[in-house]
């Protein structure tokens, strides 16, 4: 019988296909590969959705595909496919957002005519591959193969205006930056490897439950460095956090992201924004299983998070490119994942993680529209009334914004929401630390919904301030379609998880929380697993929820204050910048606003350590190299350049010669082996 | 028990003494005449043409293949005929013939490939040819 | 089982079909109204025909485990057929079929094409028989049936000095060769007055007479170590390799290195077990050493040459050295079954990667580009797709996980340490590195270097280029499929012990 997981690895490789056809192909092709890349997605959008309600279905999917090195007795590496809710799901987001991406660069390359575009779509084919491959990884090698076949896409791409001068060196910093933080990735990795013997995510074999079991006595593992169980497993999860921070942009290896917008817009969208910065947040929900018997690890997590979430935002507040501070709120609202898988809230990051997407794909795209009319210039302070001259754009846009500012009821008020009060009810529950993750928070909402709207008000409101924004230039249909698609998603997709209603009404509303409940137990990847009365949670976390004002009024108290705090910062904004004529008001700020215009000083203290502290190292370690390693290695090539002249000389061409060696070899050999085997 | 290498090492001593020796002791007692003919090729008084290195026709060679061929086959097929027919009593007729004929068979088409490609043609010589024509 | 009882006889049916194939060519040579007019193309097809043939026969054999349980025995105990027998028929036959596809268009404006093929399936049928030889006789009458048409093969070039040389020196070598296993085998009659392997081993007595048992064993190890090109009996090959036509040079240093190492295989298992004649000579050592000096010699000298060929005929040299370690390893603490399968792996592996790697430097004569790396720069332009081909034959040799050629010597190089050998590995992969300078500079000058020539190239010769893409399909196909042939050879070495 075959049913949709028989079909799974195709949606990974239907885009592989678009990518080798866009690639070789892609000169003869309309539209230079890009409808073979919609085409090929939307192929993987159908199977994943099919695969979704397969996985509704109550089925779900744990195999070996390929086996590249079977070890005896040790660890065996191979590709394999998981899926389980969270990946379905997963899989959906993504493929829809690189069709919707497909479509819109129809609208944002073709039609303004630029070059290489066999090459873009090629680049775009091949990351949308990696990215789904990364989804359906089933152990922890294949994901860390995929990873880094995600950076590099990322750095294909960021760089594809590659002539220009900051493209190509924000796509190095990109790559540098994600890579430092995989080094950690992979020693984590190759540690886990090396203390489970597997990387399996899920099913009895797999390295959470192997973990879970040692904890609790029934097994025991190596462990190095003479570490106790928890504290190295600790140690290996903060390792691959490393890659996680770096993929998912967190503080301190958020610096890449802002850059990473020299790249097209579509790209930005698709990348920077939906899917794989999401990568790192979507690893550690994947083994979510082994960061909950870490409390350390995943109080990191949070503080990590929500200090993200508020340092970010911070950020945001005075740029002037309308990319530059969607980059910023990217970074933020990743942090805001992050604070609430180290919090407890898993379900609620997996939420905020599919609204997010959704909303900041839409917002990168009207923000891509508004670059088409404004003829490629970015800065926000040249536009202005735009409202009236492209109505589809700005309704999506607002849509977005009020789902960004989490505003009621769009559907990062939902997420966002669920995401601060799971973290407050274990905070609450003794945690001093997520309380102060909480409350950074909190203070983060205020800026979100400030320069949320300061964006939207400066875009659209007011009047034109440039004589490009009195006669922007039109957008088609392709377009349009993905911005209206998305900005009704955005407008309703909160529904998936009414947590609050339901707290209050009583009516079933948490569908999400049911269907990441819907994993096997042999998974071990299901909610009541990790949060349940008896989950991880609870029994190696630690964490206890409290609710001071009673179930009902803590959600309806914190929701209100994050709703109240979002309207707040977008009043703030509304009554400065939605006027006819705004002004800069960020002068106020003083010696603050070059702070945050310089962003805290983070490239230039990393500039710094790459420059003054690491150079002087590698300086080092160059001579060294030179001189000792490189000697070594000089005499011992001398050496063997003599020999093979040695050597060379014996074959001296001449028959006799070789006949009579031949025979006093053979000699030779002889009268050693009688010599020493005693014939004589 | 004396190690039999004794045995193979005195003959080899007396195989490499017995013609040194006789070398020598006819060195030491023969009479020295030295003598222009005794350097002559042939004592005969035959005077040689040319060196020794000539070179032969490779019609030769191939001649000489195919007889060796052909003498190797009836060393096989003389002591096949002679217990040939205890032999198809034995096994048959099938075991008996077939092998024979397989083998004559492979030798035939080595024997049609080579007259083919004319290992028993009379020597043409490049010479006698342009004489004639001449 | 098969599904169809055949008759014991068709055991044999890969050398059959290979030595009929050869008569099919002579008839055809006979018959033909011109003498020298018969097509290439029928030529190549019967050849291609007879290979492949001979290629399903074993491939099929193979999997339907013919005489893999127990030996066929024919012939009263003279030939047998196992595991070993068919590996070596698959490695043969493949090689054969490669290069007849590329002598297609290497020998297109030579004459006396049907003998080229008709003595390179005499060739062959010698070296597939000698996987199924289960005496001296049959082992040395195999061994002339591989050898002299071979002589005949380096010197096909007639008007071409370095050819006949190379034929000719060949030819002198391995006379000598040929007379020392002959004596070898006539000692080791005398030892234990039997000729059969299986008899030889149950009359072995170390106490009687082991010095003439002893010169008897290293009399035939010597006589294969000719056939595998093995210090100090290698002097022959970089000189063969360098003047006989490329194919034939691919056909040498793949097949029938390969028989040779089978055969060495069979007589130092099931003739000389070691600890039957370990008191006598312990011949683990004597296969240490050779493999040391020829990995090392080998590669050494490979570093220094000029031309490509005559690298890789060196280069070959060395990878028989990695492969005498199948020997040298079957220490008492060794896994055997491993050890001996990992040679044939590497045999296999090899067979494909050093086929083509010659045959890519046929394809480079075939256009006169000239024979040294120099020659070779910035070929990549004109032929990427060969050059792709070539840098995945090179890399593999080298060992890096582009080809089965990492798996194999992985294997290889962990069955010595399995056996305790860590310092005959260390040495190996020392030589590894080594051979991965040389084979760079080609890959270099391929890719990197500018060109120093304007090539000439108009044609693009379908049946070289096949052979080639063939060869670099099959040997980046074995990394994957590695686990499926290495099951096969391992049990084929198995059986053996």
């Amino acid at each position: 019988m075959t049913g949709a997981f028989d079909f799974a690895p195709a949606i990974a490789l239907l885009p592989l296909a678009a990518f080798v056809v866009a690639l070789f192909g892609g000169k003869f092709l309309p539209k230079r590969g890009a409808l073979a890349g919609s085409t090929a997605l939307a192929g993987s959008l159908v199977l994943s959705i099919w695969t979704l309600v397969t996985v509704a279905g109550g089925e779900t999917y744990n195999a070996d595909l390929y086996t590249f090195v079977a070890g005896q007795d040790t660890l065996t590496l191979h590709l394999g496919i998981l899926i389980d809710p969270l990946s379905a799901l997963m899989l959906v987001i993504v493929s829809l957002i690189a069709l919707l991406v497909f479509i819109f660069s129809l609208g944002y390359m073709n039609d303004e005519g630029e070059t290489g575009l066999p090459r873009y779509y090629a680049e775009l084919g091949l990351f949308s591959f990696s990215m789904l491959a990364f989804v359906l990884a089933d152990n922890l090698l294949m994901a860390f193969m995929f990873f880094e076949l995600v950076g590099l896409c990322s750095y294909l791409l960021i760089g594809f205006w590659f002539r220009e001068e900051g493209p190509p060196s924000a796509a190095k910093k990109a790559f540098l930056v994600t890579r430092f933080g995989d080094y950690f990735f992979l020693v984590g990795t190759v540690g886990i490897f090396a203390t489970f013997g597997t990387g399996m995510f899920a099913g009895p074999e797999s390295f959470p439950h192997m973990a879970e079991q040692a904890l609790a006595g029934e097994t025991s593992v190596t462990t190095f460095f003479g570490l106790g169980e928890q504290a190295w497993f600790t140690v290996l999860g903060l390792l691959v956090l490393g890659g996680v921070i770096g993929k998912s942009a967190q503080f301190p290896l958020h610096t890449w992201l802002p850059d990473a917008m020299e790249g097209p817009t579509p790209v930005s969208a698709l990348i920077h924004a939906a899917t794989m910065v999401a990568a790192g947040v979507y690893l550690v929900a994947r083994m979510y299983g082994f960061y909950l018997l870490s409390p350390t690890a995943l109080g990191v997590i949070a503080l990590v998070g929500g200090f993200t979430a508020l340092f970010a935002a911070s950020m945001a507040l005075v740029k002037q490119e309308l990319k530059q501070v969607l980059a910023y709120s990217t970074i933020s609202q990743y942090g805001y994942m992050m604070l609430a898988l180290g919090g407890g809230g898993y379900v609620a990051a997996v939420f905020h993680l599919t609204t997010h997407a959704i909303f900041k794909a839409l917002l990168f795209l009207g923000a891509g529209a508004v670059i088409i009319a404004m003829h490629h210039n970015e800065n926000m302070w040249d536009m202005g009334g735009l409202k009236d001259k492209m109505p589809v754009t700005y309704y999506a846009f607002l849509s977005g914004s009020l789902a960004l500012a989490g505003i009621f009821p769009f559907a990062g008020f939902w997420s966002k929401d669920e995401v601060l009060y799971e973290t407050l009810i274990h905070g609450l529950g003794g945690n001093p630390l997520l309380l102060a993750g909480y409350a950074m928070g909190l203070l983060a909402v205020v800026f979100t919904g400030f320069y949320t709207f300061r964006m939207v008000f400066l875009t659209f409101h007011g009047e034109p301030r440039t004589e490009t924004a009195e006669d922007p230039h039109g957008v088609r249909w392709n377009v349009k379609l993905p911005l209206a698609v998305l900005g009704i998603l955005a407008a309703v997709a909160g529904v998936i998880n009414l947590a609050p209603v339901e707290k209050v009404t009583g009516v079933h509303l948490t569908f999400l929380h049911d269907w990441l409940d819907k994993a096997p137990d042999s998974f071990g990847t299901a909610v009541h697993h990790y949060t349940g009365d008896h989950g991880l949670m609870h029994e190696f976390a630690g964490y206890t929820a409290t609710n001071p004002l009673g179930e009902t009024g803590t959600v309806l108290a914190g929701a209100a204050v994050s709703l109240g705090l979002a309207l707040l910062g977008a009043g703030l904004a509304y009554r400065l910048y939605a006027v006819p004529d705004p002004e800069e008001h960020t002068d106020r700020l003083g010696s603050l606003k070059t702070l945050l215009m310089n962003n805290y000083y983070q490239d230039e203290y990393q500039v710094w350590l790459a420059r003054d502290v690491t150079l002087p190292l590698s300086r080092a370690a160059d001579t060294f190299d030179q001189s000792v390693i490189d000697g070594v290695v000089n005499a011992t090539s001398s050496v063997s350049l003599f020999a093979s002249e040695r050597v060379r000389r014996i074959q001296s061409g001449i028959v006799t010669h070789y006949a009579t060696l031949l025979t006093l070899g053979l000699v030779v050999i002889l009268v050693v082996l009688g010599l020493y085997g005693g014939w004589f | 028990m004396s190690n039999p290498w004794i045995a193979i090492g005195a003959l080899a001593l007396v195989g490499v003494l017995i013609p040194l020796g006789m070398m020598s002791v006819s060195a030491l007692l023969r009479p020295s005449v030295p003598e222009d003919s005794k350097r002559a090729s042939y004592e005969s008084g035959e005077v040689p043409t040319g060196n020794t290195r000539i070179r032969f026709n490779i019609q030769y060679y191939m001649v000489a293949l195919l007889f060796v061929v052909f003498d190797i086959e009836t060393v096989l097929i003389f002591p096949w005929t002679v217990i040939y027919g205890d032999a198809v009593d034995a096994v048959g007729l099938g075991p008996a013939l077939l092998p024979m004929v397989a083998f004559i068979g492979i030798l035939a088409v080595g024997l049609a490939w080579a007259w083919r490609n004319g290992a028993v043609r009379w020597i043409r010589s490049p010479r006698a040819q342009q004489e004639l024509t001449e | 089982m098969a599904a169809i009882e055949l008759p014991t006889w068709a055991a044999l049916a890969p050398a059959l079909i290979l030595a009929a194939t050869a008569l099919v060519l002579f008839l055809i040579d006979s018959i033909e109204s011109e003498p020298d007019t018969t097509s290439p193309v029928l030529l190549t097809a019967v050849g291609l025909a007879g290979a492949l043939g001979a290629l399903a026969f074993n491939v099929w054999y193979l999997i339907a485990d013919t005489g893999q349980n127990a030996p066929i025995e024919l012939f009263g105990g003279q030939l047998m057929v196992d595991g070993m027998t068919l590996v070596l028929g698959t490695i043969v036959a493949s090689v054969l079929a490669l290069v007849v596809l590329a002598s297609y268009d290497y020998i297109a404006d030579d004459p006396y094409q049907a003998e080229y093929f008709s003595l390179l399936f005499l060739a062959a049928t010698g070296m597939t028989l000698l996987g199924s030889v289960d005496s001296f006789v049959t082992a040395f009458l195999a061994l002339e049936l591989s050898s002299l048409p071979s002589y005949a093969l380096v010197a096909y070039l007639k008007d071409n000095q370095g050819s006949v040389e190379a034929g000719l020196k060949y030819f002198l070598i391995g006379a000598l060769s040929s007379a020392i296993f002959a004596y070898g085998i006539s000692l080791i009659y005398g030892a234990t007055g039997s000729l059969q392997f299986d008899a030889v081993a149950a009359a072995v007595d170390p106490t009687a007479l082991p010095g003439i048992l002893g010169v008897g064993i290293v009399m035939v190890a010597g006589g294969v170590a000719f056939k595998t090109a093995i210090v100090p009996f290698h002097f022959w090959a970089p000189e063969a390799y360098e003047g006989a036509p490329t194919p034939i040079s691919a056909f040498l240093s793949s097949a029938s290195k390969a028989a040779g190492f089978i055969l060495a295989f069979r007589i130092f298992t099931t003739a000389f077990p070691i600890e039957a004649v370990a008191t006598t000579i312990d011949w683990l050592v004597l296969f240490q050493a050779l493999a040391v000096v020829t990995m090392v010699l080998g590669n050494f000298a490979a570093a220094t040459q000029e031309s490509v060929k005559r690298m890789l005929a060196y280069s070959s040299i060395g990878h028989a050295g990695y492969v005498l370690i199948a020997l040298a390893a079957l220490t008492p603490t060794a896994n055997a079954d491993l050890v001996l399968g990992a040679g044939m792996l590497h045999l296999l592996v090899y067979g494909f990667m050093n086929t083509g790697a010659f045959l890519f430097v046929g394809l480079a004569e075939y256009w006169d580009v000239g024979r040294t790396f120099e020659d070779y720069n910035g070929l990549a332009q004109e032929a990427p797709i060969a050059s792709v081909a070539m840098t995945i034959f090179l890399f593999s040799l080298a060992g890096l996980p582009v080809g089965a050629g990492f798996l194999s010597k992985y294997v290889l190089f962990g069955a010595a340490v399995g056996a305790g050998l860590w310092w005959l590995a260390a040495v190996g992969a020392i030589a590894s590195a080594l051979s991965l300078f040389y084979y760079a500079r080609v890959v270099k000058a391929l890719w990197i270097e500018e060109p120093s020539q304007d090539f000439e190239i108009d044609t693009y010769p379908v049946g070289l280029y096949a052979a080639i893409i063939v060869a670099a399909v099959v040997t980046v196909l074995l990394l994957p499929g590695f686990g499926l042939v290495s099951e096969d050879a391992i049990a084929a070495a198995g059986a053996l012990l």
